[in-house]
């Protein structure tokens, strides 16, 4: 059997001509930027619009990608872009994120979920309260996982500034949660604040 | 991206673990969608050089309205300066230049909020409005002197064609119907 084409045979597969080959990308590469979009506030509905937009977009600057970084840190500054954009836009009607029922780590209760739908809600309106430029790598950072150096690479900034920033980030969301949302904190913190 | 004060003052940092735990909900957060038909059909419309059917934003939406508007007032100066030049200055034109000096005054107000709001843009624009202007106000009466000189042209062209026709009338109503030698 032969073994799947790297992104980088892909994308010189594109460039050549062959467009077709685009389409094994997009399968590949769809969840990802879906579930970043979902986590960073877009609303469900409006997931898959993001998504086609940011493949587009990939398609039109296939040209311009440097190798030497992985496709994902590529798709995650445009995935990211196109988040914060399609918040703005939407600032005004802001609806609330709801949780699969298909969720990893276990199906959860009817109650469960109703209690996680809430969280999420309020995590997103809190969220909302920081400023974008700290919001971005704390969602990166601590939301997908990824290492400070992938966060610093994806907003195209120096790695210091990202730390700087998470630190900042982490300070003012519990400022905000626990003058706005003290549900949301964690219930160790929440016995210590009383 | 704008850089924002900060709303609260410096607290300190509750630390990664904090973080993580917080925003639990979030991580567990899954979206799941098949993109990959409707992206190849969009790549396959914009390669065989159809036009994007997707919706305008708000911005786009008002930019094109502007746009539209701008092109409305230039087709409707060029008009009025059309009945100008072909009905002289008579009632009904004093009447239309009337309507179009209120929908001017109404375009100058808008003009000042697009201005306002898309001021870099109409400063493109403008200049090349005014030259836009300036061009049909040279060539107006070059436009008449053309309609006139067309006029005389179409009145000389009857003229002959009568004379022709008188002609051709009075050979055919002569005995034998042709020449007489």
């Amino acid at each position: 059997m032969a073994s799947e084409p790297t992104d980088v045979e892909l994308i010189r597969e594109v460039l050549a001509g062959r467009v077709e080959r685009f389409e094994i990308l997009v399968h590949r590469y769809q969840r990802l930027v879906a579930t970043a979009a979902l986590r960073m506030g877009v609303a469900r509905q409006e997931v898959e619009d993001v998504a086609n937009e940011v493949f587009f977009k990939v398609y039109r600057n296939l040209g311009r990608y440097e190798p030497r970084h992985a496709l994902s840190t590529w798709l995650y500054r445009i995935t990211v872009n196109a988040a914060l954009d399609r918040r703005r836009s939407r600032r005004h009607d802001e609806r609330s994120e709801e949780i699969p029922a298909d969720l990893k780590d276990g199906r959860p209760s009817p109650l469960e979920a109703a209690g996680e739908r809430q969280r999420s809600r309020l995590l997103h309106e809190a969220l909302g309260r920081l400023p974008e430029h700290y919001r971005a790598p704390l969602m990166l950072a601590h939301v997908e996982g990824l290492p400070v150096e992938e966060v610093a690479r994806i907003l195209d900034l120096p790695e210091g500034t990202i730390k700087s920033r998470l630190f900042r980030a982490r300070a003012l969301l519990k400022e905000i949660i626990r003058r706005h949302y003290p549900a949301l904190a964690p219930t160790g913190a929440r016995m210590e604040d009383a | 991206m704008t850089i924002r004060r900060p709303i609260f003052r410096a607290a300190p940092d509750p630390g990664e673990a904090w973080a993580r735990q917080v925003l639990t909900p979030l991580r567990r957060l899954r979206a799941d969608c098949d993109v990959a038909a409707a992206v190849m059909a969009r790549i396959a419309a914009t390669a065989a050089g159809a036009s994007e059917a997707r919706p305008l934003s708000p911005r786009q939406a008002r930019l094109a309205w502007a746009a539209g508007f701008l092109a409305g007032s230039v087709a409707l100066g060029l008009v009025t300066s059309a009945l100008r030049g072909a009905a002289g200055q008579g009632q009904a034109v004093h009447e239309v230049l009337g309507l179009l000096t209120s929908l001017g005054r109404v375009a100058v107000l808008l003009g000042r909020f697009l201005v306002s709001a898309y001021g870099r843009c109409l400063e493109i624009a403008a200049p090349v409005a005014r030259a836009v202007w300036a061009l049909f106000e040279v060539l107006t009466p070059i436009l008449r002197g053309a309609g006139m000189a067309a006029s005389a042209c179409g009145v000389l062209s009857i003229l002959i064609s009568f004379y022709i026709f008188t002609h051709a009338r009075a050979a055919a109503s002569a005995p034998g119907g042709g020449r007489r030698s």
